[in-house]
């Protein structure tokens, strides 16, 4: 990589619109590689920039961090992950009745959760009830 | 016999499976005076990195109300050195240019919502670093004394836009969209015990003449303390950072004004007045209209949703029929009872009563939406009482919404670690009154007591005026109306030293309140909870503004101003120090490392963050009533209802282990309630609820090892301690499953237990479950 694509943190910060504090906050929890030297002269390159913005958008997206690490490591092999990210999400699929299956995708706040959680609890009950004419011993 | 006392044995595990578990902030000591009208508090964090690479650790924590930071102090190796008061940006600045050239630097930073960031950077490894962080903070204010409320923990937080979710080591964690909170961290959320720091507290309490002392949070040991208060310590080596100490007073004359007066470091005297509400008159109790807002989100799922119902329906109860109420629930969706206000009918009531009792906690928390629906069915000028954990993110929002709506917004906030800061200001810019419970409160008290003073204005404009006062002048604004149960308060101060008088007037009455203003050294506090009081009142008016808007920039001039005159932090002003010691190594990035916190004692962890694991059950194909039956009897699954073992683990969490003097009875429940758990988790073989509910075994075992008296009698001490050692090394194996506690558990129900039964049964168990039922004689 040539020296004058080089940055230091600051820099970096400045260019990204992202804080220090939060990119070093992204190294140690790794979403972002460490500078390209350790020590001293500790630089960032163009990569850094490029991964600072995916990881904005997987932000903006409503994506924890951890979330934002998995589906950046997914990607990683993808030579543009920023535009394929959507399709690098994780996607449930639960088996709600013999033969019936609901896909559910990752991220969704867990008490939005909880509601999807609760519509599909009564959407199996239905499908099974239904199979079974009526049989239904689900009083609790 | 050994005793077990000092580090050995503690109230927290932090140790992992695999070794110890690496702690930057390892522990936190909340100190200082807690006066009648606010505190001045110095919190001492103990940093240390066990890192082979320097160390930079966030912790965030949440403000009490009406509060601000001063100052801090830090302290390491050979180092000393004090914050200094600085614009925001200037202040990161300064710290990035520390953490850069490899320095020790520090940064205290307040966002939204009081969450406040203290940036430690650039730990050596082995380093040892001591922060002490001076805070000024409001209190409670109630007739008959007041109640002071420190959070240990940050309660997560509901906002339609953060995201949230379950991270590789377990833990819940939650990002705020960063236009609206900046770059704000949150901590981390741990359903357990392992790898949280130590919270500990010492305070003098200057506890009115007369007055009692409680603490329905911790276990305390109370002793006499400085300048003739009390000096309240927790009574246990340490706890966990998952609830807020609470202290308050009770039982103070209630019908006489209290003045607080003194010099400040500058000369100027400073004094405060808290006038009980009895001093204004007799209520009139005209008709009341008031409707009830009741939150049964998520979060309150568990004991804070029974208390709330509880809340509404004592004040169902105390309705009279010439009132008229309204009921609107609100999760992410807003509910009324009936669409308009009804009288207080009997048939009313009784349906408001069911109507009530059949809610059920799911969804997010949209206040701003059930305070608009609710604010619109009692137009303007009405009254809400809002019961709430007022777990929410995105306070500034929601109080410029309440104070649109013109209506006004009394407060129960209910949970062991709630936004008392929020919910007190929303109470006091819409013209209300707010109390806060706790797990273990009375709620029908508390309710009552509050819902006293919806409706009936005691005094209406209410002013002031000073004679013998040099220059004298109250901030904020005192209140223009007195409320039933609720003291008026004024701030203020004056040109030096003197005596006066305070001429209180309202509508048809009239008061004065001598004034002696002279050399107290509590003149330096109460200006520094005066000006807490200001800047959080000033902090709260940014709304919707955007940043550098005109309003935004009038705002940020205001605090800084503020600063300057009582030496405070704000949003606009932060703490930051940079300490260059030898051996600084320039350019070195440090591992940055979010201090984790406990989640609030009363809350479910899958509440907020939910369980992967749920997900995965569910997508078995099986029958509907298999399905059921197959789901309630999986571990750590959760669905609509609780599960036995689950509350079972709450109600341990909640159960008040005694401080210095406990009753016999007290005692033998706490070993009964050992004995209970064990079993459970021994027969439920889960690591993963184990782990999550393994706080309140901890407790158990660490009170057990501190008294031995308590042991059951004829069981050798080496077997109990056995036992002990087993309990605190999760070790369950398949002696405990076969020891039955059916026999204790009903004697321990049983009201009042039949101690001699009650006894031998224990024994039995601590000697089978130590040796082996094979083994007992």
């Amino acid at each position: 990589m040539a020296k004058q694509q080089e940055m230091r943190l600051a820099e970096l910060a400045e260019r990204s619109g992202v804080p220090a504090r939060t990119i070093r906050l992204y190294i140690s929890e790794g979403l972002l590689p460490g500078p390209l030297r350790a020590g001293r002269n500790a630089a960032y390159g163009p990569e850094h920039l490029r991964r600072l913005g995916e990881i904005r958008a997987l932000q903006g997206r409503g994506l924890t961090l951890s979330q934002a690490r998995r589906v950046l490591e997914g990607a990683g092999a993808d030579p543009s992950p920023a535009a394929e990210a959507p399709e690098g999400a994780v996607w449930r699929e639960l088996d709600v009745a013999p033969g019936v299956r609901v896909s559910v995708k990752e991220g969704f706040s867990p008490r939005r959760m909880r509601a999807l959680r609760r519509a599909i609890e009564e959407f199996s009950r239905q499908v099974n009830a239904g199979a079974q004419e009526g049989s239904d011993d689900d009083q609790a | 016999m050994t005793r077990h006392d000092g580090d050995e044995v503690s109230g927290f595990g932090v140790y992992g499976k695999g070794g110890p578990v690496k702690l930057g902030m390892q522990d936190l000591l909340l100190t200082g005076t807690v006066l009648p009208v606010g505190a001045r508090l110095v919190v001492r964090h103990v940093f240390r990195s066990e890192e082979k690479k320097p160390l930079e650790m966030i912790y965030a924590f949440a403000l009490p109300r009406d509060a601000a930071l001063r100052r801090f102090r830090i302290t390491g190796d050979r180092f000393e050195a004090e914050s200094e008061l600085r614009p925001t940006a200037k202040a990161r600045e300064t710290y990035e240019r520390g953490i850069e050239r490899g320095s020790l630097s520090a940064l205290a930073q307040t966002y939204q919502d009081g969450v406040t960031n203290l940036n430690v950077g650039n730990i050596r490894p082995g380093e040892t670093v001591t922060v002490f962080l001076e805070i000024a903070a409001g209190v409670e204010f109630h007739d008959d004394g007041f109640r002071f409320r420190f959070p240990f923990t940050l309660a997560p937080g509901y906002h339609a836009r953060a995201a949230c979710g379950v991270a590789d080591d377990g833990a819940g964690e939650i990002s705020l969209p960063e236009e609206l909170f900046g770059d704000v961290v949150l901590p981390r959320w741990k359903a357990d015990a392992e790898g949280l720091h130590g919270v500990s507290f010492d305070l003098n309490v200057a506890a009115p003449q007369g007055a009692e002392l409680v603490c329905p949070s911790h276990p305390v040991s109370v002793g006499a303390g400085a300048d003739g208060g009390l000096r309240v310590r927790l009574a246990t080596a340490g706890d966990l950072p998952n609830r807020d100490v609470v202290l308050e007073t009770r039982g103070s004359a209630a019908e006489r004004p209290s003045v607080f007066a003194g010099v400040d470091g500058a000369g100027r005297g400073r004094f405060a007045a808290v006038v009980p509400s009895g001093c204004f008159g007799r209520p009139e109790r005209p008709a009341k209209r008031v409707v009830f807002l009741l939150d049964h989100s998520g979060s309150m799922d568990g004991v804070r949703l029974e208390q709330a119902k509880a809340a509404v329906c004592a004040c169902l109860e105390a309705l009279r029929p010439e009132d008229r109420f309204g009921i609107v629930l609100f999760e992410s969706r807003v509910r009324p009872f009936r669409p308009e206000l009804l009288p207080a009918t009997p048939e009313n009531l009784s349906a408001a009563r069911a109507f009530v009792g059949a809610v059920e906690a799911a969804g997010g928390t949209e206040l701003a939406a059930g305070v608009g629906a609710a604010a619109k069915m009692i137009g303007k000028d009405g009254d809400l009482l809002l019961v709430t954990d007022g777990e929410v993110f995105g306070g500034d929002d929601l109080l410029a919404r309440v104070r649109a709506c013109g209506a006004r917004v009394h407060c129960l906030g209910i949970g062991s670690a709630s936004q008392d800061r929020m919910l007190a200001l929303l109470a006091r810019e819409s013209g209300g009154v707010g109390r806060f419970l706790g797990p273990r409160e009375d709620v029908a008290a508390g309710v009552l007591a509050l819902f006293r003073g919806v409706g009936a204005v005691l005094a209406a404009n209410v002013r002031c005026a000073a004679k013998g006062l040099k220059q004298a002048e109250w901030l904020p604004e005192p209140a223009d109306a007195v409320r039933e149960g609720q003291p008026w308060v004024l701030f203020g101060a004056c040109d030096g030293l003197g005596d006066g008088t305070l001429s209180v007037t309202w509508d048809g009455g009239g008061l004065d309140i001598p004034v002696r203003v002279g050399e107290s050294p509590l003149g330096e506090a109460l200006k520094l909870v005066q000006g807490a009081r200001l800047v959080t009142d000033t902090d709260a008016l940014f709304g919707d503004a955007p940043e550098g808007s005109r309003k935004a920039q009038r705002l940020t001039r205001r605090l800084e101003a503020l600063g300057s005159e009582y030496g405070l932090a704000s949003r606009a002003l932060s703490l930051v120090s940079v300490v260059r010691r030898a051996g600084d190594r320039p350019g070195e990035v440090p591992e940055t490392r979010v201090v984790a916190t406990g989640m609030p004692g009363d809350a479910a962890f899958n509440a907020y963050f939910g369980d992967p694991s749920d997900l995965s059950v569910c997508a078995t194909p099986m029958m509907p009533g298999a399905i059921r039956a197959c789901l309630s009897a999986a571990p750590g699954v959760r669905m609509r209802h609780v599960s036995a073992d689950f509350c079972l683990c709450e109600d341990s969490a909640a159960f008040p282990l005694p401080g210095g003097r406990f009753s016999a009875r007290t005692a033998r429940l706490v070993l009964v309630r050992l004995a209970t758990l064990i079993v459970r988790f021994a027969a439920l073989q889960d690591g993963g609820i184990l782990n999550r509910h393994f706080t309140p075994l901890r407790r158990i075992t660490a009170f057990l090892r501190r008294h031995e008296d308590l042991w059951p009698v004829g069981v050798p001490a080496e077997a109990v301690r056995r036992l002990l050692a087993d309990v605190e090394r999760r070790a369950f194996d398949s002696v405990y499953r076969t020891v039955d506690t059916a026999a204790l558990a009903a004697l321990a129900a049983a009201t009042p237990p039949d101690e001699d039964a009650l006894r031998a049964a224990l024994a039995r168990f601590f000697r089978e479950a130590a040796c082996g039922p094979g083994d007992a004689p």
